[in-house]
């Protein structure tokens, strides 16, 4: 299960896990005076990988968390309701997607397996 | 932090929305409440967020009170008035607390929203390897 396939959807499951996870950190922060967003980045870093075609590259993607350093609001929080309820949505629907990626592929090889 | 990190993040924003939501029901139900001139007013009540550690989500840092000076309120019917006529009320913004009560609602209804986002996530995730 070391194959680039396997490797890039288990990297991008972790990513979104983090992303939505950062996402709930920033919605109940929402009215938390100074509290500064939380922003997770990896896909460019998973695509240029992939696209190296190295399996131990995807691996190692670097899932980066960072704090938003959008214009604050008056109480010095910088979290965008809006963004982060879309964002949640996307998230989600990605996290659904790269599932059902991996399951074809677990199904294919149950399907290699059992054909004997 | 478990796997169900983000159910357990947003339950903070929860409780700590639903505490604002407290301190404000009882800041208006106790706006006319009235006290002797003598006695200390109601003091109302304000929830402080903070953010909880290692991105945990959000904690109420503490619960800060209005001033116990009130208003006063010159009322010589009053059974609680002074010799002047005079009696004390909080001071409670009507308004401010409105928008408050609105603020706290709206929050706990998002985060509720991204327990059930979340909730289906990681529902689909359990599914991983039936298919």
């Amino acid at each position: 299960m070391s194959d680039l396939t396997s490797v890039a959807l288990h990297t991008a499951l972790n990513g979104l896990q983090a992303r939505q996870r950062a996402i709930a950190d920033n919605i109940a922060n929402i009215n938390t005076k100074g509290y500064l967003a939380n922003k997770v980045q990896f896909e460019d870093a998973l695509a240029s990988a992939v696209a190296g075609g190295d399996a131990r590259a995807a691996a190692s993607t670097g899932i980066a968390t960072r704090k938003s350093l959008e214009p604050t609001r008056e109480d010095g929080n910088n979290v965008n309701l809006d963004e982060e309820t879309i964002s949640n949505i996307s998230t989600n629907l990605s996290y659904q997607t790269v599932l059902g990626a991996l399951n074809s592929k677990y199904s294919m090889l149950r399907t290699a397996m059992s054909s004997q | 932090m478990s796997i169900f990190d983000a159910i357990g993040i947003a339950g903070t924003g929860v409780t700590v929305n639903r505490k604002w939501m407290d301190a404000v029901s009882d800041n208006l139900a106790n706006i006319n409440t009235a006290t002797r001139t003598s006695d200390p007013a109601y003091e109302a009540k304000y929830v402080v967020a903070a953010e909880a550690a290692d991105g945990k989500g959000t904690q109420v840092a503490g619960i800060v009170t209005g001033s116990a000076e009130g208003r006063r309120v010159y009322e010589p019917t009053h059974p609680l008035a002074d010799e002047q006529g005079y009696v004390k009320y909080p001071d409670i913004d009507m308004s401010s607390q409105m928008t408050s009560l609105m603020m706290a609602q709206r929050a706990y209804q998002a985060n509720l929203q991204t327990i059930t986002t979340a909730k289906e996530a990681y529902s689909s995730a359990l599914q991983l390897g039936k298919g």
